[in-house]
């Protein structure tokens, strides 16, 4: 039986809405004084518009606190989740709107969308001539949404319920004890990460490319964001290509990797820690990682696009480790992605579908439901092939050795197998309006794995109901379903429940 | 103005457009051209030579805030010429509020250059300013919505602190 929810179960959830709103009104400060600096006005107001919306609805949601000091259940921070990731980006979208780049509404939605769930596929018109705070404030959505929004309002508030938002969000690794422990060390994590990474591409601007250093700092600034939270926006419209230098994408590739790492291996190296090699998840990634990149290689070889193994290696370095991070970065444009075709084009398309770690900012299916499935497969494998009597141990090695339980080996394989569903779901809409088999899947994995590479479909021409299953695939993608799956339940609730 | 634009366009009409190049690069590749457009983004100066973007999208001849409106995304190549062929006087380049230097640049390009670990532009030796770089007069800043939003803003803040008043009876 259904229960129906009660208005201060609504009220709860619009409580944790708002507060979250309220760190999106406070992100907004940071474009913000770009743009002040800059003497962007006509920018600083659209974005003091979207601030004090923001505030608002902030306020409005905390005076409409429930009249019980009830804690909130599992379901209350699903939908919270789940929610925060669609208000979000209807208000991040509003400069963004305003700024007159955008063609429509869906347009400017679909790309904060694309921002928060660190997809970086784009629909901006003339970005090359945008605003350099509006384009700081994209990035700074796609930093907000790979450190994961929900974890911001957590470092700022001390919310009850605090584990069952911090696990909705698609996070399922405590690395303290406490979550507000573990959202501090995140972000603790990302600030040395920012200050390398920043320092070092803003370096490169000045020294291999000639930049004016202020350039070069809102270069690197914006670079890194998008890099380290695998988000794959980028200042100019040739993305990384437009640097032209084999240094700046060096240093772009690590950012990129490190971004892919789950946070409790970021903590695992910090510490010192041994053994992490053995970890089912970082054998995973590693070996998945290497197995595309040498099917992209051989297809690229094979192609004949490269002559030389140095430009063969860079561009197909690159592009791997920017399609299995999940991060979308191109050195090269869309039509010449396109001509890659055949065995590097599969190479590439399986990458993205895969994606980065666990508890990473990285979108796809995680290295660790890869790891586990196969194990768990091989294991029953083995059983059915030796004798009854013969007893096999299922367990795997994650920071120690678990035991690999049939509950937790369905729940991996129903997870997987609901990615395939959405990857398929895009392609079979793109192939319903006539795009080829390759760049409608191609695309659907990119959107739906949050990673944001593109052969040319995606743009503002694109129709419209495609551009909604996208959205929808971005989403659901970056929340791991079930959050959303609460959602529907919740709503269900609302009409069906008694 | 008109005439500025006619002119511009008329000098792009000869040129070989950036997504030609862009959708049969093989054809293209080691021939010389000419490309037209608008220097965008940054110069690139690494020492004997100059790296640039540019842009002939139709915001080259007609920049955004001045011209019918959206007319798509950006097209463009990266460009490298001697320094011997760039001139301070062409100004900064196309940014927010900024029109780039319109230049005609006669070049070889080059296609995944093995030279060039992969790269794809046009190595110029040849570069004509066309138009110098002029400022673009973006839509002024609307004070209504500024006020909006602070208004909001601060509707908020106060909202908020009522909101998180101690309203629960604590039970002895």
């Amino acid at each position: 039986m259904l229960l129906k929810p009660t208005l201060d179960d609504a009220r709860r959830i619009a409580v944790d809405l708002g507060r979250i709103l309220a760190v999106v009104a406070g992100a907004g400060l940071i474009p913000l004084a770009w743009a002040i600096a800059l003497g962007e006005w006509k920018p600083a107001a659209d974005l003091i518009l979207m601030i004090g919306v923001a505030g608002a609805l902030a306020g409005i949601a905390e005076m409409w606190r429930p009249k019980t000091n009830t804690q909130p259940v599992w379901g209350h921070g699903l939908i919270v989740v789940s929610l925060v990731w669609l208000v979000v980006p209807a208000v991040g979208a509003i400069p963004l709107a305003l700024s007159g780049h955008y063609g429509d509404l869906i347009d400017a939605y679909f790309d904060a969308m694309s921002g928060l769930t660190t997809t970086g596929l784009a629909t901006i018109q003339d970005l090359d001539h945008l605003a350099a705070s509006t384009n700081v404030w994209r990035h700074s959505l796609q930093f907000l949404g790979g450190q994961g929004i929900v974890l911001a309002a957590l470092v700022f508030f001390s919310a009850s319920g605090a584990l069952s938002l911090y696990e909705a969000e698609g996070r399922d690794q405590r690395i303290f004890p406490s979550v507000g422990s573990t959202a501090r060390f995140i972000w603790l994590v990302s600030v040395v990460h920012g200050i390398l990474g920043i320092s070092a591409l803003t370096i490169d601007g000045v020294v291999a490319q000639g930049f004016e250093w202020s350039r070069a700092l809102f270069h690197g600034f914006t670079i890194f964001m998008a890099a380290f939270d695998t988000g794959g926006f980028s200042p100019q419209s040739t993305s990384v290509g437009y640097y032209h230098s084999a240094s700046f994408e060096a240093v772009v590739a690590v950012l990129m990797l490190a971004g892919a790492l789950s946070f409790g291996l970021h903590h695992a190296i910090w510490q010192r820690r041994a053994g992490l090699l053995r970890n089912i998840e970082v054998r995973t990634f590693a070996t998945t990682v290497t197995v595309t990149l040498f099917v992209t290689l051989t297809g690229l070889a094979v192609g004949g696009l490269y002559t030389e193994t140095s430009p063969l290696l860079r561009r197909g370095f690159f592009q791997l480790i920017s399609a299995h991070t999940g991060t979308g970065f191109a050195t090269v444009s869309s039509p010449e992605l396109a001509r890659w075709g055949g065995l590097a084009f599969a190479g590439m398309t399986v990458a993205m579908a895969l994606g980065g770690m666990s508890s990473s900012t990285a979108g796809g299916v995680k290295a660790l439901r890869i790891g586990l499935t196969v194990k768990s497969v091989l294991m029953t494998v083995r059983e059915a092939l030796t004798p009854s009597r013969t007893v096999i141990s299922r367990t795997y090695f994650q920071y120690g050795r678990h035991r690999l339980e049939p509950d937790l080996a369905g729940s991996v394989m129903t997870v997987s197998l609901l990615y395939v569903a959405l990857y398929l779901l895009g392609a079979a809409v793109g192939l319903a309006y006539g795009y080829g088999l390759a760049e409608s899947l191609f695309e659907s994995v990119s959107a739906a794995a949050a990673v944001g590479l593109s052969v040319g479909v995606v743009s503002p021409d694109m129709p419209v109901v495609l551009q909604l299953i996208m959205i929808f695939q971005m989403w659901i993608g970056r929340l791991e379903f079930i959050a959303v799956f609460a959602l529907l339940g919740f709503s269900l609730s609302v009409v069906k429940g008694r | 103005m008109i005439r500025a634009i006619a002119s511009l366009v008329l000098v792009m009409v000869t040129a070989v457009p950036v997504s030609d190049l862009d959708a049969e690069p093989d054809m293209w590749d080691s021939q010389e051209v000419i490309v037209v457009g608008e220097i965008i983004g940054d110069f690139s100066a690494r020492g004997e030579v100059v790296w640039f973007q540019l842009n002939d999208d139709a915001y080259a001849a007609t920049p955004l805030p001045e011209g019918p409106g959206l007319q798509g995304t950006n097209t463009g190549i990266g460009v490298r010429i001697p320094r011997s062929e760039w001139s301070e006087t062409w100004g900064e380049p196309g940014r927010y509020g900024r029109r780039g230097p319109i230049v005609e640049v006669t070049g070889t390009f080059l296609h995944n250059s093995p030279a060039d670990q992969g790269e794809t532009f046009i190595d110029g030796s040849q570069a004509r300013l066309v138009e110098a770089a002029r400022p673009i007069a973006n839509p002024p800043a609307s004070a209504f919505r500024a006020i909006a939003g602070l208004v909001m803003a601060l509707l908020g803040i106060g909202l908020y602190n009522y909101g998180r008043r101690p309203r629960y009876r604590r039970r002895v």
